[in-house]
């Protein structure tokens, strides 16, 4: 564990979120997208699988919480959860990882944008195209659940290389954190003589 | 004036049922929507989820010729017919896409499911030590 950061008083968040805290942090993030992204393929077989009516495919939530899958709000802040995420986890990854991370974060950028658009026509009540319900940029090309599942594939896909780069144990020796680390094995007790 | 479609049913086999919207005027209390599927007149009700709109309760199939009249107290107005286009449906292999992200999904979480349980193992360095 030579040559890790030190966690010391006068670290930051950000330097402690991208040295001693970045292997838990990377895999809570990643519990958060994987739930997120169950939710959209769960919704997507409900539709092209099951042949749901799209009113009624509310994904599993929606069984539940109707209205959260009808609100731009939870979208809106789901896709800025994640980019802050990719964002404030960035500077722990080195190389080939770091240019895979970075490019799921400028991915989710823009999805953020078509997401921020959407909140804004939900609440300014005046929508793209002068359709009668708020709109993605895209929407007139792909319809909206197939736009937005393929946008949660293209960031997850370089994310999860940027990950699995980033934990080779041969990254262990530039990452200044214990992702690529070997596992963790308790000291076994030395009888007495 | 605009008219709009929207597609309620299931993912393979959409028919648009039609929006008509009254683009930033409010209409009069007077005001009334008619459309006509052909020859046939179809059901029009205020719109349950648009404001200053009536939508009609049943789809139209692709190819049919729509024709909408709006009549108050000053007259009465013919929008020019529409043919109703093919729904948009996606070019893209949605069943395919939906597999493979299953299959990604699943991998995934099976891969880090046992990295964090392997992260909540280790402990984290205290202060000041290397």
């Amino acid at each position: 564990m030579t040559g890790k950061a030190v966690q010391t008083q006068e670290m930051t968040f950000v330097q402690k979120l991208n040295g001693t805290w970045h292997e838990r942090a990377l895999w809570v993030y990643l519990a958060i997208v994987i739930l997120h992204w169950i939710e959209h393929l769960f919704q997507a077989a409900q539709i092209w699988i099951l042949e749901m009516a799209r009113p009624d495919a509310l994904g599993a939530l929606g069984y539940v919480f109707p209205w959260l899958v009808k609100s731009e709000v939870m979208h809106f802040s789901y896709a800025l959860i994640m980019f802050v995420g990719l964002v404030l986890l960035l500077p722990g990854f080195r190389g080939a990882s770091r240019n895979w991370w970075l490019a799921s974060t400028i991915i989710q950028g823009w999805h953020l944008v078509e997401h921020t658009t959407l909140q804004i026509q939900a609440l300014v009540g005046s929508n793209l195209f002068d359709s009668p319900v708020p709109t993605s940029f895209l929407q007139p090309f792909i319809p909206r659940p197939e736009l937005h599942l393929v946008y949660n594939l293209i960031v997850f896909i370089p994310m999860i290389v940027a990950m699995w780069l980033h934990t080779r144990p041969s990254q262990d020796a530039v990452n200044n954190c214990f992702c690529a680390t070997p596992p963790y094995t308790a000291p076994t007790a030395v009888a007495p003589a | 004036m605009s008219l709009w479609q929207v597609y309620p049913d299931v993912g393979s086999a959409m028919t648009p049922h039609l929006i008509v919207m009254f683009d930033g005027q409010e209409p009069g209390p007077d005001t009334e929507v008619r459309v006509m599927v052909g020859s046939d007149s179809v059901d029009v009700i205020p719109s349950a989820t648009t404001e200053r709109a009536w939508e009609t309760t049943v789809g139209v199939a692709p190819g049919d010729l729509v024709t909408v009249t709006i009549s108050n107290n000053d007259g009465t107005w013919d929008m020019p017919t529409i043919l109703i286009p093919e729904p948009l449906t996606s070019v893209l292999p949605m069943r395919l896409l939906i597999a493979i992200s299953i299959f990604l999904a699943t991998a995934v979480a099976w891969w880090a499911g046992g990295r964090t349980a392997q992260a909540w193992r280790r402990p984290l360095p205290s202060r000041g030590v290397g």
